[in-house]
């Protein structure tokens, strides 16, 4: 008797620890994807430089491309963004497109306004801005942890 | 003795079933009202997209002149549309290609209106309202020539 006593204490705390890591793993999914292996669409890439100050939200959403496109009546810039979750978990992070003028000058209206978005594990998105006026040649895209 | 592991196992049981019990039963929390700061995303979004399509583009002596109608709101709630509807004006005129008239008597190229719909739905488990925007660009005789829509659920 005092072996199933010992038992049932010796459980116990296990019984505490598991239940958080099932609820947890239950969290826990990816997506699976799959696309042409040669795509058909060519796309004008652009080179990026990188200023990462939160590692959890690059590993989360981590910027994979750019590139862009004139739309419109041509004179308009347009930038899309591939974002990568290299995570299992789903990540829930915050965008905002800053863009700039010929002069470097920051456009200001309209105001540049924060987007939310959700990335699932293992997901693969585009995020894209359109830019506001004719003027606006260069783009800053900021991210933040949601 | 074997009571008492018995109640030290049911103990056990009912502490670690007492919460996720709770988390049934609550009632899930009503929805956020919109903010000011949803008009501001749906804004951007809608005229980027009409801006995208090169329509405005199109005209015989740019820039496009405009008419633009007031936002309607269909919705059950007490709304200001003109919140929406100055980001809307604002974005418009920024980028350049178009010339909002306020002279109804004024010829114009394009006409734009505004609508607000919502839906509600109550699962059990959560509520959530949807509120779609509509915006609608049509020529002088009354043709839709662009149709742009957008939704934020809270």
């Amino acid at each position: 008797m005092q072996i199933k006593i010992k038992n049932v204490m010796k459980t116990t705390p296990y019984l505490y620890l598991a239940l958080p890591l099932v609820l947890g793993l239950t969290a826990c999914r990816s997506v699976n994807t799959t696309e042409r292996a040669n795509p058909t669409a060519v796309r004008q890439m652009v080179d990026d430089q990188r200023i990462i100050t939160d590692r959890s939200l690059d590993f989360g959403a981590r910027v994979v491309s750019v590139n862009q496109a004139n739309v419109g009546g041509g004179d308009l810039v347009k930038v899309q963004v591939e974002i990568q979750n290299n995570s299992r978990q789903s990540k829930h992070f915050s965008y905002k497109f800053e863009w700039f003028d010929q002069n470097a000058m920051l456009i200001q209206a309209p105001a540049p306004v924060w987007f939310p978005k959700g990335i699932e594990g293992g997901e693969t998105i585009d995020i894209s801005a359109v830019a506001p006026n004719p003027q606006a040649k260069d783009f800053r895209l900021k991210l933040i942890e949601k | 003795m074997k009571t008492k592991i018995k109640s030290g196992i049911l103990y056990t049981l009912i502490l670690l079933l007492t919460p996720i019990l709770w988390v049934g039963c609550a009632t899930p929390p009503p929805p956020k009202p919109i903010e000011t700061a949803d008009f501001s995303r749906v804004a951007t979004i809608l005229v980027q997209r009409l801006l995208e399509k090169g329509i405005l583009d199109k005209v015989v002596n740019p820039p496009a002149k405009l008419r633009f109608l007031t936002v309607v709101n269909n919705t059950t709630e007490h709304m200001d549309t003109s919140l929406i509807g100055n980001k809307l004006q604002v974005a418009l005129n920024e980028s350049g290609k178009v010339s909002i008239t306020l002279n109804p008597a004024m010829p114009v190229d394009y006409i734009i209106s505004g609508k607000i719909l919502s839906t509600y739905v109550n699962t059990g488990e959560s509520r959530t309202r949807t509120y779609t925007f509509q915006l609608t660009l049509t020529d002088p005789q009354g043709s839709a020539v662009w149709v742009g829509e957008e939704e934020v659920k809270k």
